[in-house]
């Protein structure tokens, strides 16, 4: 027995120093050029952008589904686009946003439909990245239980990476995908005027259930926002048609249980069908003019709710 | 809990060190920290069903005493069939009475009657078709006395409920189990490496060559009318190698385990896809569950000794109740009667015991009448799979309508270099140690300690490096 414990310690000492190492090593290049390095420049935007300000929080249906320049124009508020990837979990977005919210923000909450299914909320290895490669990798270990539950096992495969000769070599990616894919509001305008062969579509929503937990983390960001002066107002992402109508089901129960809550909301997820033209590569991902019409329709929205607030 | 989860990584080491150190020196203990860790193992799933599961236990160790206490045939009739009756009456509430009903009620609306039957909201308990199975086997061999009852309630329930073995085989037989669990387990180092190592290899199977098939095959099979003949040839393919990486990684995951614990389990697989035919395909796929229906089944009814029909008529049975076995839906009742038709052949020519030895022993390369035989076999399997993964049989037909058409010559769409190198490794390994209980049983034992490590090492890395997404074990459902 001592042999045989001795024996596999020793086998399995061998792979954690190379874990421990990788966990240690500075990022690769290849994730230097990430679309997720733009996570603490993106802050560093909630953090330093003046007042009047509008943050839109999402994943990626937001950094590729705004035109902030005709928020701003519309407006007249400084535009905060945080959206950089789903994968990162609502909960992140939420509690990330949440501690730059200042006096006087407007908050704009429209979230992948897929956020509030299943455990996608709690994050999957974007969210591991983003720490370990941006941020001090010691604060992921401060994130709620149950994110850390869900990406702790993607821990052994990052710190693998660090030394996978693709991460150093043939680093060529899609600029739309990188971290120069974006503008000084946080829009991904690095694809604009392109066409994307053969977009992806969803054929249903993953995630058995829906998540009330996710849902009950809203109202209690909504009660944070007003506690601290500002306005939060949920709305829905552009999504494609196709995909819409296979998740309806599953949409409009999301849809059912949002509206039983004391939030905000502006529109309805139909109002932000998109056909197939105004698509890019995924069902959330927008073209130039699937962004503009989606901004165009969120404007009108944002417009008639602050009339009522008074914060025009 | 998955076995390819951090989590039983860190309940595993747990179980392990409490069993060989802290109760070491008293099987009363080990018997009892083995029944706690598969109860708590199992109600990670959904502790809810906890409570069917002690329910089953309880049933066949109580009607297992009666029967072999009882003072007249009569009365261990009573107790056999009620015990069968609960059993099956569980299995078919939670797994077939929806499909009944709406089979029933589809039946009468095609002839004019409009019949709403109730279906149920119920989830499907975890691994009830192998704890039912196991309990059955148990209880049909003390009728037919085979047997005595186990007397030990935790041993019995150990038996029961043993926790590698729980959720989805192998279906063991207490002839093989209980005597193992009422012995003192010794520390075996050489058992516990090859434990490790069949973990290993069972976990490669299942992340890596499983989890990356399911999603290739989800994608084609979700969405099918938008992909080529040949996107649908490959992900039919991809899907045998699913199933089979998905089930036998499992298998191996459990036997290893169980070989760490100090328990030897029946074998499960036996490198089906070298069969040569259907019939020594069945001899090598889902072993445990091919034995017991011909143990508990096809012998009951007669067997091969009643002539050509009878024969004819046992194999449909067995394949057909096979088939549902798997799951509430036709498109399983046709997978089983496919395999039926595909043997049928060597049933009526009695040619089914022909391949009984393992393929090309002692030789590197088979023989082409045997490479032959082993693709025409997996043409086969590969074809009934289909209605074995489709959600439906009009799904089923509609897939294998736009599989033959001419843009069968097409490239196919999505296929990744990395998942098709995967499965070539797969098959190399496999073929090499076809000969063993398992892929890397013996395959570097002679090397150096370096290189030997240096190859585990790429296993670990290979897991780590080309993981699929996480896809629940295809079994579990059944």
């Amino acid at each position: 027995m001592k042999q045989f414990l001795k024996k596999t310690v020793l086998f399995l000492c061998i792979p954690m120093a190379v874990m421990l190492i990788g966990l240690l090593l500075p990022p690769t290049p290849r994730a230097e050029q990430s679309l997720l390095l733009v996570a603490p420049i993106k802050d560093s935007m909630l953090q330093h952008v003046k007042q009047p300000r509008i943050i839109l929080v999402s994943g990626s249906s937001m950094g590729f589904g705004l035109v902030s320049q005709i928020v701003k124009d519309s407006l007249h508020r400084n535009p905060i686009n945080t959206g950089i990837h789903g994968g990162m979990g609502l909960y992140y977005l939420l509690d990330n946003t949440a501690q730059y919210i200042q006096k006087g923000d407007i908050v704009v909450l429209a979230p992948e439909y897929h956020q509030f299914f299943g455990d996608f909320c709690e994050g999957n290895e974007e969210l591991l990245r983003v720490y370990f490669d941006n941020k001090n990798g010691l604060d992921f270990f401060k994130l709620r239980a149950v994110q850390l539950k869900k990406t702790y096992p993607y821990i052994p495969r990052y710190a693998m990476s660090k030394f996978i000769p693709s991460q150093y070599f043939n680093l060529k990616t899609q600029e739309f995908y990188s971290k120069r894919a974006f503008n000084e509001y946080g829009d991904v305008n690095q694809h604009w005027g392109q066409t994307w062969p053969n977009p992806v579509v969803f054929e249903k929503i993953d995630g058995d259930y829906l998540n009330t937990d996710v849902l009950q983390a809203v109202v209690e960001f909504n009660e944070l926002v007003k506690s601290k002066g500002a306005t939060l107002y949920f709305t829905f992402p552009g999504y494609l048609e196709h995909s819409f109508g296979v998740g309806k089901p599953q949409i409009k129960e999301f849809e059912a249980a949002l509206r039983k809550t004391n939030l905000t909301i502006l529109g309805t997820p139909e109002q932000y069908i998109m056909t197939p033209d105004l698509i890019f590569d995924t069902p959330y991902h927008l073209t130039k003019e699937g962004a503009t019409k989606r901004t165009q329709l969120l404007v009108k929205d944002l417009k008639t709710q602050m009339q009522k607030d008074h914060l025009e | 809990m998955l076995f390819n989860s951090l989590d039983f990584a860190l309940f595993f080491p747990v179980v392990f060190a409490l069993y060989w150190f802290v109760a070491k020196d008293h099987l009363k203990w080990q018997n009892l920290l083995l029944l706690v860790a598969s109860y708590f193992f199992y109600a990670c799933w959904d502790w809810r069903f906890l409570f069917l599961l002690m329910f089953s236990t309880v049933l066949d160790y109580y009607t297992g005493l009666q029967m072999y206490d009882a003072k007249s045939q009569r009365m261990k009739r009573f107790w056999f069939w009620l015990s069968v009756g609960i059993n099956l009456g569980f299995l078919g509430i939670f797994k077939y009475y929806n499909f009944f009903a709406e089979s029933l009620a589809a039946s009468l609306s095609a002839v004019g009657f409009h019949a709403d039957f109730w279906t149920l909201q119920v989830i499907l308990p975890v691994g009830i078709s192998f704890y039912t199975f196991h309990g059955l086997s148990y209880v049909i061999d003390i009728y037919k006395d085979r047997i005595k009852p186990e007397r030990n309630f935790v041993d019995y329930s150990v038996f029961v409920s043993f926790f590698p073995l729980l959720v989805a085989g192998p279906i063991e037989r207490a002839t093989h189990l209980l005597p193992q669990i009422q012995s003192k387990r010794v520390f075996d180092r050489n058992n516990a490496v090859d434990g490790l190592k069949q973990v290993l290899w069972g976990l490669f199977k299942k992340v890596v060559i499983a989890d990356n098939c399911a999603e290739y095959v989800n994608m084609v099979f979700a969405n099918s009318e938008n992909y080529s003949a040949s996107t649908h040839a490959v992900a039919a393919i991809f899907f045998a190698f699913q199933i089979y990486g998905d089930f036998s990684g499992y298998s191996d995951i459990a036997l290893g385990t169980a070989r760490l614990l100090g328990i030897d389990l029946l074998r499960n697989f036996s490198y089906p896809y070298f069969s040569r035919d259907i019939a020594e395909f069945w001899r090598r796929w889902h072993i445990s569950l091919s034995t017991w229906f011909r143990d508990y089944l096809y012998i009951p009814l007669g067997g091969s000794k009643g002539g050509d029909w009878m024969r004819i008529r046992n194999t449909f049975i067995i394949f057909l109740v096979s088939g549902f076995w798997h799951g509430a839906n036709w498109t399983f009742i046709v997978w089983g009667l496919l395999h039926a038709l595909f043997i049928m052949p060597s049933v009526i020519f009695k040619t089914n015991r022909n391949n009984l030895e393992i393929v090309a022993a002692g030789r590197i390369f088979p023989k082409f009448k045997d490479l032959t035989a082993i693709v025409v076999t997996f043409g086969l399997t590969v074809f009934a799979w289909i209605f074995f993964r489709a959600d439906s049989l009009a799904g089923a037909f509609q897939f294998i309508g736009e599989m033959f058409n001419a843009s069968m010559f097409s490239k196919p769409e999505g296929v990744r270099n990395t998942t098709v190198w995967m499965i070539v490794a797969l098959v190399v390994v496999e073929w090499l140690g076809r000969e063993q209980k398992y892929g890397i049983a013996k395959l570097v034992d002679r090397w150096p300690l370096v290189l030997r490590w240096l190859f585990y090492y790429t296993i670990v890395f290979l897991i780590f490096e080309f993981r699929g997404s996480s896809q629940q074990f295809i079994y579990f459902q059944f």
